[in-house]
């Protein structure tokens, strides 16, 4: 049985993804600051841990080595935002941007490589279509989203050909604040008409639509496919 | 699972398409110059004859999806190359691929898929190929704005980008060169994945943007390269 590592597992794209990837016939690893839970009749572990932590990142992985022979899967998905535009941001905010959402990656990465002995493995981290457009007021966002991408094509040369190293840069997801805004917040219809004239496709992502390409991705399906940044954007780049 | 048309069906990506397919669940309909044995219906026309093809994909029936394969190559430079062979390939790698799905558009269902072929040498330049480069960036540019055209029918419309694949269609391009074996050999080195692609690894890809797996990707070009992009 395939392993599969799902960082973020605790928010709505990383339930999907655990949830994919439990259906694809993989054991799970989750990690999340927050509490995890496995889907109903996956098998493995959910474990609390500061990925932005280097110490927290060892020890977890050491006690993933601990549980399972190697890892098959890393899906890096955790990820925190920030509003701020340059000029009033706080160097400490900036700085925990690039810790969970560059540094969480660089580490978990580092931690599984050495476990990733199988046949097959893989690694799919989460950018944005934020790293390749205009955000005005999340700069740390959208610097980064592109690190992720840099960091992405730079680790599959470095591991390659043994492993494969892809990302996915989703548009908009009815994950997060976002979700919560559909259900809960003072216009979700106004929303939902934005949504749709910034994608091809009228609509915003389901997590279910990314957790599917992250799968895809790290299957021997996708065999050769690496180094590559796979828009799950509904056509959102194509508008102007 | 429906039907998907496949054009170029009778060569090594288009077969091993065809075969991903029906593996998947779909009924393949091949359409190329040459029969397609790897086909559920094999129907022999070219693409340029607009009566025929729109007949076959009529013929074809209800449609979930397209993948356009079909394409050609021939070596020249800019300042060498006879006009009718710049134009032939033009013609058949971007010109065949237009009207693949102008005449499978009627009988597509809302909510299909569309798959174009791209390459890497819409990104590169390699010597003496100016055409395939030209037509290539055609393809894509083609995709973009074929992505737009038919997402009002919920239609998605990708392409997949390989690097080099061993195929006939290379073994062939290779026979051209004097020193055809030393790029093959380079060629392998310029993939992270330090080899070519296998045909059934694009089809693949292929049928992974043709599946509902894909269901928000559209728009984009999917790079099946071994990381060939990526290693300078």
């Amino acid at each position: 049985m395939r392993v599969a590592v799902v960082t973020g597992a605790a928010g709505d794209i990383g339930a999907a993804t655990a949830r994919a990837f439990a259906d694809a016939g993989h054991a799970l690893v989750l990690l999340d600051r927050h509490a995890a839970v496995l889907p109903q009749g996956a098998g493995g572990l959910a474990l609390s841990c500061d990925l932005s932590d280097p110490a927290a990142v060892a020890a977890t992985f050491a006690a993933i080595a601990a549980r399972f022979p190697r890892i098959d899967a890393l899906a890096n998905i955790a990820g925190i935002n920030h509003r701020a535009p340059v000029c009033e941001m706080r160097i400490e905010d900036w700085d925990r941007m690039m810790d969970v959402n560059v540094g969480a990656m660089f580490l978990t990465c580092k931690h599984a490589i050495p476990l990733m002995t199988g046949k097959a493995p893989a690694i799919v981290n989460m950018a944005s279509i934020s790293g390749h457009v205009a955000s005005p007021d999340y700069p740390a966002y959208v610097a980064t989203k592109a690190a992720v991408e840099s960091f992405t094509w730079a680790l599959s040369g470095e591991v390659g050909p043994e492993i494969r190293v892809n990302a996915v840069a989703p548009g908009w997801v009815a994950a997060g604040f976002t979700r919560a805004a559909l259900k809960t917040g003072a216009d979700p219809a106004a929303l939902q008409a934005r949504a749709k004239a910034a994608h091809l496709l009228g609509r915003m992502a389901e997590p279910s639509e990314v957790a599917a390409a992250i799968v895809w991705l790290a299957s021997p399906k996708a065999s050769f496919v690496t180094g590559e940044t796979l828009f799950v954007d509904g056509g959102l780049m194509r508008v102007h | 699972m429906g039907t998907c048309v496949v054009t170029g069906s009778a060569g090594d990506i288009g077969g091993a398409t065809c075969r991903a397919l029906r593996a998947a669940g779909h009924r393949t309909v091949g359409i190329d110059l040459a029969p397609s044995p790897e086909a559920d219906l094999s129907l022999t026309l070219d693409l340029m004859d607009e009566d025929a093809l729109a007949q076959a994909m009529a013929q074809a029936g209800p449609l979930d999806g397209l993948a356009c394969i079909a394409g050609t190559h021939a070596m020249g430079r800019v300042t060498d190359q006879p006009w009718e062979d710049f134009r032939r390939v033009l013609r058949v790698n971007s010109g065949g691929t237009m009207l693949a799905m102008k005449h499978a558009a009627p009988h597509l269902r809302n909510g299909g898929a569309i798959v174009l072929m791209g390459s890497v040498s819409a990104h590169i330049a390699t010597d003496g190929s100016v055409a395939y480069h030209t037509s290539k960036g055609a393809v894509i540019g083609l995709m973009r704005a074929a992505s737009g055209e038919f997402a009002p029918r919920g239609i998605r419309v990708n392409a997949v980008s390989p690097g080099w694949v061993d195929t006939g269609f290379t073994n062939r391009a290779l026979a051209l060169l004097p020193d055809g074996e030393a790029i093959r050999e380079r060629a392998k080195a310029a993939h992270i994945l330090n080899r070519m692609a296998r045909p059934g690894e694009v089809a693949e890809a292929i049928a992974f943007l043709l599946s509902d797996a894909a269901s928000f990707i559209t728009g984009e070009e999917l790079f099946v390269d071994g990381g060939f992009m990526r290693r300078k």
